[in-house]
């Protein structure tokens, strides 16, 4: 007999890997001593109903958190790679949720794959999706809200973002290979070119938007909670003189539209509800 | 100590599928049963809709990772982020399961089979009380369905579960969908299972269907509960009286009209065995 701690330890890495699957090792044999054959099912053919489980359920997980990934790899080259990313990567949070967290890097750890070198590109970026899927509600700010405020005051207005706003850096346009209808077909014809992308909620639809090189600027100051007159500042490397207060104004007025602009008075309202 | 939660009636899972119902509030239902894990997050839609379901009926936190029967140390953050919804959800009730599912910091995402040993229930009895005490109110444990017994348990697992609700004072979800695969893959009775449950103690019941593999039954949650699983419900309602019954369906999920006509039939079922158990009393 094993203690309880001796026997989950065998029990979960007995299941928890790959080998096993392929019967090759057969499972731990002090813990299939302890486990009653009865039936048609012997003690390995139990531990493995459990092993088979184990990997069904959590690549399962990981096609439906990457499914361009998975669409574009095919089901067994994605089984494949997905359940060696798990084997080395055993998931250490209560929630399925974050069963993923590290299969962009795994991807890119291994090096590209030489048919499909987007991949981790791809994985960041439906993984960043999620993340704004799921990200903490806030009250985007209005229009009329902006006009109220005198432009005696503008220079020194700070924007905050909401939390569903992600800027997301790729060596490769992956947000057309996520839109394409054959995203296979899709991955023969792409090209590398270096891609910023804002990824934003509305509601509880995810969008993303390619972003020019003055949008880029201006996220980044106003990620890093820069007035509005830095902004401005910024915008000058890029603009004439002319063009630059326009342009900022325009961003802002876009951002209100996509709702990626927090209400100031948020946090204190939703301060005093709780 | 007493066991009480309230009667619910009859309710079905909180799953995305039906979300778009939930939110235009065409989802009418006696109660719903949330799983906790799939709340702890920051926002979106999950939460809204939850927000929603709250707001048209009871709502329960079902969870699925608690890991009871671990001998790692109780996962602190999971606990916080327990009673975070707990408070913000205010549920009827909350339940997660016998068994455990990590070990080393590792999290297989199963609910594992534990040895029925008196060591297995002197740990789970103690951890019981120490999250019963972090989330101020008793839970409801499950019985799960299972592939494998262990040769040194030291009773069944009606016996355990019993004496875990005792010793531990908390109440039972008993699924008689998972006694009934228990049993089929262990050539127990699970009549004789259903029976020993402690009446006062079982504060909701779920049903489900699963598939039949040939060499085993396996808990799919994935169609209709099979006739073998009403008889048993039957014998659950004459044993415990009305208890707030659940349809878990997960997989292959129907339209709603015919998930809400498993509930609808749960209700006749536990109404005709009421009827039946009174007319043979009166």
């Amino acid at each position: 007999m094993l203690p309880l701690r001796e026997l989950q330890a065998r029990f979960l890495r007995s299941i928890a890997t790959t080998a096993e699957l392929s019967g090759v090792h057969g499972f731990d044999p002090a813990l299939r001593e302890l486990v009653e054959a009865r039936g048609p099912l012997g003690s390995a053919q139990r531990l493995g109903v459990y092993a088979e489980m184990y990997w069904a359920r959590l690549v399962d997980v990981l096609r439906n958190d990457f499914p361009r990934v998975s669409a574009i790899l095919g089901d067994d080259r994605f089984t494949t790679l997905a359940s060696a990313y798990l084997e080395r990567n055993p998931s250490t949070n209560p929630s399925v949720r974050w069963v993923g967290t590290g299969f962009a890097d795994f991807l890119a750890e291994r090096g590209p794959l030489a048919d499909l070198p987007f991949l981790a590109d791809l994985a960041r970026f439906e993984w960043t999706r999620l993340a704004v899927f799921d990200a903490a509600d806030a009250v985007p700010l209005r229009l009329e809200a902006l006009r109220a405020i005198p432009p005696s005051k503008w220079p020194r207005l700070t924007f905050r973002p909401v939390p569903a706003l992600r800027v997301l850096r790729c060596a490769w346009p992956v947000h057309e290979l996520w839109a394409a209808d054959d995203p296979k077909a899709a991955a023969t014809m792409v090209r590398p070119a270096a891609t910023v992308l804002r990824v934003w909620r509305e509601a509880f639809t995810v969008y993303q938007t390619q972003v020019d090189t003055v949008e880029q600027v201006a996220l980044r100051q106003l990620l890093a909670g820069a007035p509005f007159g830095v902004v401005c500042d910024r915008l000058e490397a890029l603009l004439p003189p002319p063009a630059v207060a326009r342009e900022a104004g325009a961003l802002i007025l876009r951002w209100v539209e996509d709702q990626i602009l927090a209400s100031p008075l948020a946090p204190s309202r939703r301060g005093r509800a709780q | 100590m007493a066991f009480s939660v309230p009667y619910l009636g009859h309710g079905v899972g909180l799953r995305t599928t039906h979300f778009p119902r939930v939110l235009d509030r065409t989802a009418r239902v006696d109660w719903f049963e949330a799983i906790s894990e799939n709340f702890m997050i920051d926002g979106g839609r999950p939460l809204a809709v939850l927000e929603r379901a709250r707001t048209s009926g009871p709502v329960v936190l079902h969870g699925v990772s608690l890991s009871l029967g671990s001998t790692d140390p109780l996962n602190d953050r999971y606990l916080q982020a327990l009673r975070a919804l707990v408070d913000r959800v205010a549920p009827a009730w909350v339940s997660d399961h016998l068994c455990w599912g990590s070990v080393g910091g590792r999290y297989a995402h199963d609910l594992l089979p534990l040895p029925y040993t008196e060591e297995a229930l002197r740990h789970i009895v103690t951890r019981l009380k120490m999250v019963q005490d972090r989330l101020g109110r008793q839970i409801l444990i499950e019985n799960v369905s299972s592939y494998l017994t262990f040769a040194h348990s030291a009773m069944p697992e009606w016996e355990f579960l019993a004496a875990v609700s005792e010793q531990a004072d908390c109440g039972i979800l008993l699924d008689v969908n998972n006694v009934y695969v228990s049993a089929v893959n262990h050539g127990f009775d699970a009549e004789r299972y259903i029976t020993s449950m402690p009446a006062d103690r079982v504060g909701q019941i779920h049903l489900a269907g699963h598939s039949d593999k040939g060499t085993h039954l396996l808990d799919t949650h994935d169609g209709h509960v099979v006739p073998a699983v009403w008889d048993l419900y039957r014998l659950a309602v004459q044993r415990c009286g009305p208890v707030s019954t659940l349809i878990e369906w997960d997989d292959r999920i129907p339209e709603w009209a015919v998930l809400c006509a498993e509930a609808e039939r749960a209700r006749t079922v536990e109404a005709e065995t009421l009827e039946e158990a009174h007319a043979a009393t009166a």
